[in-house]
Parts: structure tokens; sequence; C-alpha cells
């Protein structure tokens, strides 16, 4: 075979498929022609060797998908993430970021991460439903969007009316994280040693911030303002 | 308001049935009484409130997560992670799911998958509409009207060529709204299930590629963070020779 570094991009793409072909079946293969080839499409940006990488990982792409623990909560297809992974993968290692990844084993690797990013942000994204307004009054109100900076405001509040840093990190766990006081006890066992401690905690917590008339304002107008000025 | 099954259920029990801890006792009792109900309502509204809202607010997004894990961070970003953490137990979760995902390096033949459901309707994705021909917009030189998309304020304008002993050869170009949002972008080409050309656009949203035939083309344009932009199935007359 001719050095990856003289071979031209078709052959390139050939003799890198046959040495996968041969790692997949456990035999020796010579990984330097996989590794040009995504220095091709990576750095040097050739349209011709990118279209070979996605071609030839694509199949591995879709594999590392359906077997990711979490692929099935996502309802989607496992080319929707492959690809997501694969383009993801482009954008952070074009250029120079390229040479942080000293072998094929590490890009490949990270191509993997990519993958795991695709499919963990995706279910991270999905927020808690919105609760139904209470009243009929309110049933048409849309679900007012807050900023960032809105919900930074919202946060400092919270810190304000609860400053004790135990009592914090709870309520980051209850609120920001969803976490039920079990998986809160099993997190930080050294902090709270039962389920009871942690619903007390809590209940304490959410009086404070029920009556918390700052509070209600900057969470907005509506059937939250109404029910909780009850 | 009064409860009509006295004594009424404490904020204590209210607390409680929020975390999903609440005894069969206070449930029936929620369910037989009106007041009783509107209170836990009430409740539930302002933690439903705070949970929409504040939704893994301050975490690190995953793909941060995971350069943390490769040591792509600079320092402050990596110092920021470190300090997060230890007051987060998603993000460790996320961070020890990675690195047992990583773990599990076995060799394995990938079966055979085709991309046939690349353009299957996805959330994340926007469909790209055609426009009529009698709308399309000639493009200079061009002998017969390019075919036009429009997508959600995006116009992508699309010919096929023939050209001589080089076949058919794709010409495209993204006119993204605004442009600055679409400077690093990708196109990717496919026919039946295959992929033709995959390729960064350039600093005009334009691309050109050879396609082996006339067959229909998939097509579809990413920026990262942004959805993608998809036409499916698109059939190109083809002009010049």
């Amino acid at each position: 075979m001719t050095s990856a570094a003289q071979a031209s991009n078709d052959d390139l793409a050939r003799y890198c498929a046959e040495e996968t072909e041969k790692f997949y079946r456990k035999l020796l293969s010579d990984s330097q022609y996989c590794l040009e080839l995504f220095r091709r499409a990576l750095v040097d940006e050739l349209s011709e060797a990118l279209t070979y990488v996605y071609r030839i990982y694509e199949r591995q792409t879709l594999v590392w998908v359906q077997r990711h623990g979490r692929f099935d909560k996502t309802g989607e297809s496992p080319e929707y993430f492959a690809l997501l992974a694969l383009n993801n993968f482009y954008f952070a290692l074009r250029g120079e970021q390229f040479h942080r990844f000293p072998s094929l084993s590490h890009l490949l690797s990270y191509l993997k991460t990519c993958v795991n990013t695709a499919i963990v942000q995706y279910l991270r994204d999905q927020k808690p439903q919105q609760t139904l307004p209470l009243s009929p009054l309110h049933a048409s109100d849309p679900d007012p969007q807050l900023t960032e900076a809105h919900i930074g405001e919202v946060w400092a509040r919270i810190c304000e009316l609860v400053p004790d840093a135990n009592e914090q990190l709870l309520a980051r766990c209850a609120f920001l994280l969803d976490m039920k006081p079990r998986h809160i006890v099993a997190a930080y066992p050294q902090r709270w040693s039962s389920v009871r401690e942690v619903s007390v905690a809590l209940y304490a917590i959410r009086q404070t911030l029920r009556h918390d008339k700052v509070l209600r304002a900057l969470l907005g107008p509506g059937d939250l303002a109404d029910e909780v000025n009850g | 308001m009064q409860c009509s099954q006295p004594p009424a259920i404490t904020d204590n029990q209210l607390s409680a049935a929020l975390d999903g801890e609440a005894g069969l006792d206070v449930l029936d009792h929620l369910a037989g009484c009106t007041s009783c109900a509107a209170r836990y309502a009430e409740a539930r509204t302002l933690e439903a409130t705070l949970k929409r809202h504040l939704h893994r607010f301050g975490c690190p997004p995953t793909e941060e997560i995971a350069d943390f894990h490769w040591g792509l961070l600079d320092a402050d970003a990596a110092a920021a992670v470190v300090q997060h953490l230890p007051i987060c137990p998603r993000c460790s979760a996320e961070l020890a799911e990675l690195r047992y995902f990583l773990t599990d390096d076995q060799a394995e033949q990938p079966q055979l998958q085709r991309g046939a459901a690349l353009h299957r309707p996805s959330p994340r994705s926007i469909q790209a509409r055609v426009l009529p021909s009698q709308q399309a917009v000639a493009l200079r030189g061009a002998a017969v009207e390019p075919t036009i998309a429009e997508a959600e304020g995006h116009t992508i304008v699309l010919q096929l060529r023939k050209e001589g002993d080089h076949g058919m050869a794709l010409v495209g170009q993204l006119l993204a709204n605004p442009t600055e949002l679409w400077q690093v972008a990708l196109v990717e080409v496919r026919q039946e299930g295959i992929v033709q050309h995959v390729a960064a656009l350039d600093q005009f949203g334009g691309f050109k590629c050879y396609l082996p035939s006339q067959q229909p083309v998939d097509l579809r344009f990413s920026a990262k963070g942004k959805p993608d932009i998809l036409i499916s199935s698109l059939s190109l007359p083809a002009t010049g020779g």
C-alpha cells in the first residue's frame, strides 16, 4: 500500500474502510489511513475526505447510539443522533483542535463522546411539563418564558430567603434538579440521614418561598399569583 | 373554603404529597375534599413553576462536561466545573455516565444501517418548503430556473447542472437570516440514503458537489446550536451539458 500521506482521497478512504473492517474482525489493523482521512477532513477541510468520514463512520456511530443506555427514552430515530454527533464532532475538532487527539482511538472516543452528548443533552432539554392552570379564568394564559437573567434573579431571591448552605443545596436538588427526597439522601448521606429529615427541611423551605411576595412577583402574574395570594 | 373532612391536611402533609411521599389516607382526603385539594393544587402550582423555570439552571452544558473529561476546557472553565460538580448530583451522574459509556469499547461489527430515516421529521429540524417554480429567481448565468426552498426566513437556492465529464453537479446556496448564525455550517447531500457529499458551506453559504445520478436528493443544512434545515426527496431538473 501507498503511505497515507501520498494516497489520493479515494485510495485513502478505501484503505481506511479495509483497515476498519480488519479492526472489527479483531485482526491486526493499521490506523494511519483513517487518521490521515480525519486529518484531511478536519484540518485541511477537504469535503471529499469529510464525505468519506461520514460514509465510513456513520454505521459505527449508529451502533453507539443504539447501545446508549438512555437512547430509548428519547423517542427519536438513531439516525438523528448519529448525524448530530458527527456534525458536532466536526464543529468541535475542525482546525487546530484536531491536534489534541494524537491517535485514531482518541478521535473515535471523542466521536463516541459526541454520541453521548447528543443523547444526554436532548434528554436534559426536556423540561418539566407545565402544570395546567387551576382557574378557568387563566386557562388561556400562555406559560411566561423567563430570560436567563430573570431566572437568575429568581434563584438569587431563593438564596436570599434560604441562606443556610445545606438548605440552599436542598433547594437546588428539589427545584433545579427535580430530585426526590430519597435520591437526595442517597446523594448526600453525610448531610441528611433520612427521607423524613429531607421532607421536614423541604417543608420549611416551601413555606418560606410560598409567602414571599418578591418571589411571586418574579415568577410572573396570572394563575400563580392569584392562587398563592389566597 | 372549609375542609369538608376535618381535620384538614397539614402543610407538612401537603409538602410530603408534593414529593410523592403522601400516605393513602392523605391521598384519599385530597380526593374527597375540595378545600384541601385546592390548597394542594396551589402548592403544586408553585412547585411546578419553580421547577419549570429553574430546570438545570447553572449547570454547564453536557458538551462542556464532556470537554472537561477530555481536558479541553481552559483553566477557568475547568475550575467552574470542578466547583459545580459537588453541588450537582445530575452533572456528576452525567460525567459518570460518559465515563462508563466510553469504557464499553468492545469492537463490534456494525450492522448495516441505512440513512432511510434521516429525514423523519424531528422537533429539532425544520422541513423546508419548495416554492412553486414561478416564484424562483434566476441565478446569474443559469439557463433554467433554479429551485428555491424556504425555511423560517432562510432561503435555499439549488440547481442541477450537467458538466461534461464530471457528470451532474449540484450547486446550492443557503441564504440564512441572520447570516452570522450560519457562518460555520455543514451541508449533507444524500441519494437513496447514501451520503454523497458533506462539506462546510463557503463564506457565501454556497456549496457544489457532483452526484452519480439524477435520483432525488435529500439535503440537510446544520449549524451548531441551530435546528437543522431539511429538504427531502427533491427531484431537480438538470440544465446545461
